[in-house]
């Protein structure tokens, strides 16, 4: 085995480039959520590549996306078939603007839909972070990273609780201290968290929250 | 205890309720289709779990009122023992909140109550311990410590 | 959220609301929320015009005509906050007059058609001889012929606006010639007798002293009811928000306690 490692510790872009520069012949195979990526380097560039049935160009844009998972490189493994011409630096230059571009789009949509939370009538603070814990947007939130954390456990039980109990899908939740009150809603893969002032009616803020989701799928 | 889970059972729209105290005792009148008193104590564990890391973040919580689309389930967190009731979506909030004040009311009121809860050392953040739960909920508990 | 403004609808109008805000030249925005808090609607000013309604699914002029004709909830004004929706081009003095018009016509026909959409039937008898009915009455009561009839359902067969069908069948039902159908009368509602009233004040008082009368008749107007016919299934939420007004844990229990039982023997 020439390699073995994980995305999380050495960056593909950092393996395309030894491999191209050393002009090897071999395969670099990663695993992530199931599915295996394969890429083929032959004569110092990227020959073919295949993943989650894509070919070619298209294969290495999306496995440029894995953030982490078990790979290994494999030496003098010669390539099924040729599907990509370009030069490598080209395909990756391409692939990391595409990345780049998704997450303006989605860090827009984010800032668009974090702001429509904010202005509902009665809301204090929005949190919006992913089911890994990490903070995407955040407005009049103390401590941050902890909480964003907290939600994502939170949201983890009540989908737990939600399978216990045969209640289905989770909707929305109501969270209320002595002097607070929390909403919490999923956003398609994210948690949603919303501070809200205990005077207001929780009806009210619900309907509002499910319109704004509505507008910003 | 159980005439309190008796009468908020009998509010429009309740599946079933029960009282789970940090000790480890479940209190239930009868269980409906399909539930025993180890989905009960699995139920209770992630609702304390979860006011365990509230009071992590300093913002302690008293009441869970969480809608699904089948169901709707509420829970009252006290220090030592925690209520909780599995509804139809369509339950009328209003009565079940009063039904549910009152009985709580009564049962502190009760000496006999108060005994029972007096004896209980286990706190809400001995839930948190790794060996109580997968490994990705485990390491988020840690980022929130 | 801070608001400068706020109060009950019962006693301001919505109209008379927005044109003492559009007399300054505010941005802003009026939240209105109906009765047990189940509907809002919001409505945007820029610089004192009005640029933007929305309503359940309802926006611009459509969600406007809507929310001035809601009658009883609360409602409260907040200053700066903007929109980036503009559903609204006419001239706000005009939205306002037309408005008001609206509103004032609404206002004299409201009780014989209480919903644009419910049916109305042929009575089968003959106006009074003093009764002239005009090309236009005519026209819409040849629609009964065929059924029962809504004002939306009329209004979209003639291409006429709702408002003008509705007081055509308003003067219909006045001369005896149509009356309301089969699905008209609403269901009469439960409603809660004086006794129960009574003992509620009688206990809210011994907690509260005099000002328990004026918390009942605040929350009993919030939910756009009065003591006289107050819908027994909103009982719980009304003992719900009056105990909210008790500000010592152990009254509230009282009250609540007491309330419990009073509601077990309706």
């Amino acid at each position: 085995m020439a390699l073995v490692g994980n995305l999380k510790d050495l960056k593909l872009t950092n393996i395309v480039q030894l491999n191209c520069m050393e002009k090897n012949q071999a395969l670099f195979t990663v695993e992530h959520q199931k599915k295996v990526g394969k890429i083929y380097f032959a004569e110092g560039n990227i020959v073919h590549a295949e993943y989650a049935g894509h070919e070619g160009d298209e294969a290495v844009y999306k496995i440029l996306q894995i953030k982490e998972g078990p790979f290994k490189v494999e030496n003098n493994v010669p390539p099924p078939k040729r599907t990509i011409n370009t030069p490598w630096s080209n395909v990756l230059m391409e692939g990391l603007r595409l990345i780049d571009e998704a997450k303006e789009a989605k860090g827009d949509a984010l800032s668009k839909f974090s702001k429509e939370l904010k202005n509902i009538n009665g809301v204090n603070g929005v949190l919006i972070g992913n089911s890994f814990g990490e903070i995407l947007m955040e407005e009049s939130i103390a401590n941050g990273k902890r909480t964003s954390a907290a939600m994502a456990f939170v949201l983890r039980k009540i989908e737990k609780i939600g399978r216990a109990s045969k209640s289905g899908t989770f909707k929305i939740g109501f969270i209320a201290g002595k002097n607070d009150k929390k909403i919490v809603s999923k956003w398609s893969e994210d948690v949603v968290k919303l501070i809200v002032d205990p005077k207001m009616s929780s009806d009210t803020v619900e309907q509002a929250l499910e319109r704004i989701k509505q507008q910003n799928p | 205890m159980k005439e309190k889970l008796e009468e908020i059972t009998g509010v429009s729209g309740v599946r079933t309720a029960f009282i789970y105290f940090n000790d480890g005792e479940v209190v239930f009148n009868s269980a409906p289709q399909g539930f025993d008193k180890e989905t009960f104590e699995e139920i209770a564990k992630d609702v304390v779990q979860m006011t365990a890391i509230f009071d992590r973040l300093a913002t302690p919580i008293t009441e869970y009122d969480l809608k699904f689309d089948n169901g709707r389930v509420i829970a009252y967190t006290q220090h030592n023992y925690t209520l909780i009731i599995l509804c139809e979506p369509g339950v009328s909030l209003a009565m079940l909140r009063l039904t549910v004040n009152v009985a709580i009311a009564d049962m502190e009121a009760d000496k006999k109550f108060q005994k029972r809860v007096g004896k209980i050392e286990t706190t809400r953040r001995s839930f948190l311990v790794r060996s109580n739960m997968d490994p990705e909920s485990w390491s988020l508990v840690e980022t929130v410590s | 959220m801070s608001s400068v403004l706020t109060g009950n609808l019962a006693y301001l109008e919505v109209i008379n609301i927005l044109k003492l805000l559009s007399s300054g030249s505010r941005d802003g925005k009026l939240i209105l929320q109906k009765e047990d808090q189940r509907e809002i609607g919001e409505i945007y000013l820029k610089g004192g015009k009005i640029v933007h309604a929305v309503c359940d699914t309802y926006l611009g002029e459509p969600a406007f005509n809507e929310l001035i004709l809601w009658r009883s909830g609360k409602f409260a004004f907040e200053p700066d906050a903007t929109t980036n929706q503009q559903t609204i081009d006419k001239d706000t003095q005009q939205l306002l007059n037309e408005g008001a018009q609206f509103y004032q016509a609404w206002e004299r026909i409201r009780h014989t058609i209480p919903s644009f959409n419910i049916k109305f039937k042929k009575t089968g008898q003959p106006p009074p001889p003093n009764v002239k009915l005009k090309g236009r009455d005519w026209e819409v009561l040849n629609l009964f012929e065929s059924g029962e009839v809504s004002v939306s359902e009329a209004a979209q067969k003639l291409n006429m606006r709702d408002l003008d069908i509705a007081g055509i069948i308003h003067a219909l039902i006045e001369a005896g010639v149509v009356a309301a159908g089969s699905l008209a009368q609403p269901v009469k509602k439960e409603t809660l007798n004086e006794n129960f009233f009574k003992n509620l004040e009688n206990e809210l008082i011994q907690l509260m002293g005099p000002v328990a009368s004026i918390i009942i008749d605040d929350v009993v107007e919030s939910f756009g009811e009065d003591r006289k016919s107050f819908p027994r299934d909103k009982v719980a939420g009304l003992v719900e928000s009056i105990s909210n007004e008790i500000y010592d844990p152990a009254k509230q229990v009282t009250f609540q306690q007491y309330m419990l039982k009073q509601i077990k023997s309706l």
